[in-house]
């Protein structure tokens, strides 16, 4: 038994004392859709890091880049709008790119995050149905985003 | 232990990996490991068995650590090569199989790997040149025969896989490959209950093989057209890889919005309609699509039956 744990393969998960707690990341990019990134971004990063999984540095980076290049483009929105460069009715379609921006960066963590995951699995450790936490946080989604009357929390948060 | 016995080991991976018992031949090898951590030869068969279990990054670090190591081993350079491939590193690739191929250029199996690489690059000239030579060098070779079939299957000259998976399977009746790329032929000529008994006896022997997975796949989509739609999305969408993926997801959630304030803005209401239906409709589709589909394939699966010596 000591010559198996001899040996470590560079992506087997280390997992933590919360490795009990971890689920499948599905529910973590649907979280990020039904409820928004207050819920999903330090669900992403419990996760990555409850599992010990191997990318779980640049999994947390890629969720910390999600709020930063949300402000980013609703910066450059609000400048290009004052400076009468955008008509009105653009500015639906620039909302549903930065919207796409956020998805595109969930889902890239939910990639990252699926092999580790993955590998999770494989070694037989526990795994959490988590659907019960999605669903609450998409009712509680309407009262998280109206804690703050702007629209830079909504976007930051929702 | 001594050097032996980490010999001893990798047979026994090699023997497990046979039988498609890759996780099994991952812990001998880490116990080899344990025993020698700077055997080239266990680093790259480590790699070959990671790949075959798709962990694609952990068979890089152990191809390359079999690479530094001692390079020119024929292994390592055989292991880095497919996992270059499988990273879509081609050019990588084919730099490793080039020194493989200074070094061993007899070995039938190198020439094989040369026709994979080939395939990869969409060049069905080499692809089949190789093959042809690694026939050269073992006319029995039933792994070379059946590689034969299947570049004679995706060129479409079905009479020519038909013959190439005879001969493999003369040779030798169980041959994994050989069987496969027989039920591909029958599959072709529309003979769906012998291709099945082909995949289920190929998945008999190894029932992770990933080529009679996607036959019985194939043959399952075949029954049910709406599956065969999903089946072939998922096909798709498989060779792509994953940042092309995610495009292609969010490019259609972008189309979908874009038309919906679109239509919003023409005032189109049954147009919004349409096209938030379609959208929802779709995201069902691929949600559902690959539950229904794995478990049509596990109660397919239900029925086969290991052999004894599994």
């Amino acid at each position: 038994m000591s010559a198996l744990s001899g040996y470590r393969i560079v992506d087997e998960p280390r997992p933590t004392g919360l490795a009990a707690h971890v689920c499948n990341p599905m529910w973590v990019l649907l979280a990020s859709m039904v409820a928004g990134l207050w819920l999903s971004a330090p669900w992403f990063i419990f996760n990555a890091f409850a599992m010990g999984s191997s990318s779980r540095v640049r999994e947390a980076l890629w969720v910390v880049a999600a709020p930063v290049a949300s402000l980013t483009l609703l910066f450059l929105l609000v400048v290009a709008r004052r400076a009468e460069l955008l008509p009105s009715w653009a500015v639906p379609y620039c909302m549903v790119v930065i919207i796409t921006t956020k998805l595109g960066l969930a889902y890239r963590v939910f990639q990252l995050q699926q092999q580790g995951y993955a590998l999770h699995q494989y070694f037989g450790a526990p795994v959490r149905n988590a659907l019960p936490l999605v669903l609450v946080g998409a009712l509680l989604r309407p009262k998280v985003l109206g804690l703050v009357d702007s629209v830079i929390w909504l976007v930051l948060v929702g | 232990m001594d050097g032996l016995g980490v010999e001893i080991l990798m047979s026994r991976a090699a023997m497990q990996a046979a039988h498609g018992d890759f996780h099994g031949a991952v812990r001998t090898l880490k116990q080899a490991l344990s025993e020698d951590p700077d055997h080239a030869g266990a680093h790259a068969m480590l790699a070959d068995m990671l790949l075959a279990q798709k962990r694609l990054h952990a068979a890089r670090h152990e191809a390359r650590v079999a690479l530094q190591l001692e390079p020119n081993h024929p292994s390592a350079l055989s292991a880095a090569a497919r996992v270059e491939m499988a990273h879509k590193q081609l050019d990588a690739a084919a730099e490793h199989l080039q020194r493989l191929l200074q070094l061993q250029p007899q070995e039938a199996v190198h020439h094989r790997l040369q026709a994979q690489l080939c395939a990869l690059r969409r060049d069905p000239a080499g692809r089949r040149s190789a093959l042809e030579h690694a026939l050269t060098l073992d006319p029995e070779d039933e792994d070379t025969l059946a590689a034969l079939a299947d570049e004679a299957l995706d060129r479409g000259d079905v009479s020519a896989a038909e013959q190439y998976a005879q001969d493999a399977l003369s040779r030798r009746p169980d041959h994994q490959d050989a069987l496969v790329a027989m039920g591909h032929v029958l599959l072709r000529r529309g003979d769906l209950e012998n291709a099945r008994e082909h995949v289920i006896w190929a998945l008999r022997q190894n029932p992770s093989d990933v080529g009679a997975l996607h036959l019985l796949a194939s043959l399952k989509a075949r029954e049910n057209p709406l599956l065969g739609l999903w089946w072939r999305y998922s096909t798709w969408t498989n060779t792509l890889g994953d940042a092309r993926q995610m495009l292609v997801v969010l490019g259609a959630f972008v189309v979908y919005r874009f038309l919906d304030i679109a239509l919003g803005q023409w005032e189109m209401p049954r147009g919004q309609e349409l096209a938030s239906f379609c959208w929802y409709a779709m995201v069902a589709y691929t949600w559902v699509g690959p539950v229904w589909f794995q478990r049509m394939l596990a109660k397919e699966l239900s029925d086969v039956k290991l052999d004894d010596d599994f």
